[in-house]
């Protein structure tokens, strides 16, 4: 117990680069605004019934695919540099790492207090699948909102995707089903926003890591307990 | 030559070829018209307004008007199979008979079970006959799905007792164009609602020929007649949109051109049916409606003579013209769609609703087992 004491030094490890903070806060904000937003529109629940001058539906429409818009760049910034970031290195370990069953089982182990959790790459095995569905889910959201889309606003950009949506919206089974796509792509980010914020305080505090921090300052404070453990 | 002056050829040999061909009826649609007591007046405006119905110019009405007036060259088959015979019986039921009807009625209809007198084997030998005589002339129109399960057994039509399906493909064959008149003739209909035990399904599938479709239950008059017309004097299919639906028809929303788009837009909403909302004619889009995600011109063409529509009478759009819209639009008086769980009607919403609260749980759950975990793992982390 005392030698690993000792072992024990400060390590400072550089996670996040700033593009990928800024576009989390983007992607956090504009999802908050997303399903506001969009539940008025699938729901209205405020009318002015004074005159018709005032476009309230129509307002609210207007910010949410301003808001879409802004979700799609984003996601698609964010699944960019993924792949070509100055950080993807250890991200795509973590993709590497989500194959392996043994990873798997010592992430679920941890969540249920056993063992400590190590992560070969960047992310955990299961957290890496939720990431990736969440990335799914914002792909998903934004093809399903242009469809949405280009039949309401007919020139610009909504002009030209015009056709190729038409045939997204065929194959997803007509606007409806399109409608509904949406709506549930809206569930997915409510219900994962709260295991995700509560992962990242839980994981924090368990193991001693700097989890908060990252999406801040983007490094991850932690001690780092003995010469066998690598460091990166 | 430009796109005008080519359609302008087309349609001019279109109308020489149609009048070289013998007449079907003994006596022409203008004496016709003129004894049921349409004057050359009245048959003109007719014509005008199929024409700017199709989104072509001026020019072309008196070509519309020679191309109904040879109306007579063209042998048709209307079948029905899987149906309630509503597309017909909306065609045929008018308060007065319009030229439209009177033109369909006149023409060379050569087998059309709700409009024949002919019965039994009498009714069997006509059809037979026609698709000989008339082989690579006639147009088919289809009414109602054809159910395909157990080789087509569900539906046998006849003394004979042919399947649906091999009727529809034999007469397919020797047909010159394909009609699908009704949703249930374009998409399956009702009757393909899941679980679909007969395996309905539209004309298009199963036949191998190009058909186009006139969803709708019923599709206005205005759209099988236009649809006719077109063919009548192009000879060709019009523009199709990804469902095969001609796009003049069905290129917008029934919501882009609704007369209550002002009241949804601006937020104003019928919040229960019979509230002052709904006097006051605001948007029923939180009564139902599936206006937005239905592709017709209703809201501008409307039904019987024009005089009203469904929105018009103060009930949203149920989407009667969209594929599946039987799974896909219900509940019809629901904005959303729900789904049976355990019996009981749900929608996303509500089963979000419970898998979000079960994820709070979960991680109270977890959050209040850590409390209580002892930290021996703390040393290693």
């Amino acid at each position: 117990m005392n030698n690993e004491e000792i072992d024990a030094v400060e390590h400072v490890d550089f996670v996040y680069t700033s593009a990928n903070r800024v576009l989390h806060w983007i992607r956090a904000l504009v999802v908050t605004g997303l399903a506001i937003t969009g539940f008025y529109i699938a729901s209205p629940f405020l009318s002015p019934g004074e005159s018709t001058d005032q476009l309230v539906y129509a307002e609210w429409v207007f910010w949410h695919v301003l808001l879409g818009f802004v979700l799609l760049s984003a996601g698609l910034l964010r699944i960019f540099l993924f792949f070509f970031g100055k950080d993807s290195s250890r991200e795509l370990r973590s993709l590497k790492d989500m194959f392996s069953i043994k990873s798997w089982i010592i992430q679920l182990k941890s969540y249920f207090f056993i063992g400590e959790l190590k992560k070969k790459g960047m992310y955990g095995p299961l957290q890496f699948f939720s990431y990736f569905m969440i990335t799914v889910m914002v792909v998903l959201a934004s093809l399903t909102g242009l469809i949405l889309y280009v039949h309401i606003y007919h020139s610009g950009i909504g002009g030209l995707l015009y056709e190729p949506m038409r045939t997204l919206e065929v194959l997803m089974g007509g606007l409806a089903t399109v409608r509904l796509l949406h709506h549930i792509t809206m569930w997915g980010f409510l219900i994962f926003i709260p295991i995700h914020v509560y992962m990242v305080v839980w994981s924090a505090i368990r193991f001693k890591h700097g989890g908060l921090d990252v999406m801040f300052t983007g490094y991850d404070y932690h001690l780092i307990k003995n010469k066998k453990k690598k460091s990166k | 030559m430009n796109g005008f002056n080519s359609m302008f050829e087309k349609a001019t040999e279109r109308i020489r070829i149609l009048s070289s061909l013998e007449p079907t009826q003994k006596e022409s649609i203008e004496t016709m018209l003129d004894k049921k007591g349409y004057d050359r007046r009245d048959f003109m405006k007719w014509a005008a307004s199929i024409t700017a119905m199709l989104s072509l110019p001026s020019q072309f009405t008196p070509l519309f008007a020679d191309a109904a007036k040879l109306a007579d060259r063209l042998p048709l088959i209307w079948l029905h199979m899987a149906e309630c015979t509503g597309c017909s019986e909306a065609f045929i039921r008018s308060d007065a008979p319009t030229v439209d009807s009177l033109i369909f009625e006149h023409i060379s209809l050569e087998y059309h079970e709700t409009l024949m007198a002919a019965a039994g084997w009498q009714a069997e030998e006509n059809l037979e006959h026609a698709m000989k005589k008339y082989e690579g002339k006639y147009i088919l129109l289809v009414e109602g799905g054809v159910p395909t399960a157990m080789n087509g057994m569900y539906l046998t039509l006849g003394a004979q007792a042919k399947t649906g399906l091999s009727l529809v493909q034999e007469a397919a064959e020797k047909a010159a164009a394909i009609f699908s008149i009704g949703t249930c003739a374009s998409f399956g209909g009702i009757q393909a609602a899941a679980p679909n035990p007969t395996g309905a399904k539209g004309v298009d599938k199963v036949v191998g020929k190009p058909v186009i479709n006139v969803p709708g239950c019923p599709p206005s008059a205005a759209n099988i007649v236009g649809t006719l017309m077109h063919f009548l004097l192009f000879g060709t299919l019009p523009a199709l949109d990804r469902y095969s639906r001609p796009k003049w028809a069905y290129g917008n929303r029934i919501h882009d051109l609704c007369e209550r788009r002002g009241h949804f837009d601006a937020g104003e909403f019928v919040e229960s049916f019979g509230d002052d909302g709904a006097k006051e004619g605001w948007c029923l889009y939180k009564q139902g409606c599936k206006g937005p995600y239905t592709f017709n011109n209703c809201s501008t063409e409307r039904f019987n003579q024009h005089v009203n529509w469904p929105i018009g009478a103060g009930h949203g759009c149920m989407g009667c013209s969209e594929p599946n819209f039987w799974d896909t639009m219900g509940p019809l008086e629901k904005p959303l769609d729900s789904y049976l769980v355990k019996g009981l009607n749900k929608t996303v919403d509500n089963i979000g609703t419970a898998l979000l609260s079960a994820t709070v749980l979960g991680i109270g759950a977890h959050a209040v087992a850590s409390i209580f975990m002892n930290n021996n793992d703390e040393s290693e982390g």
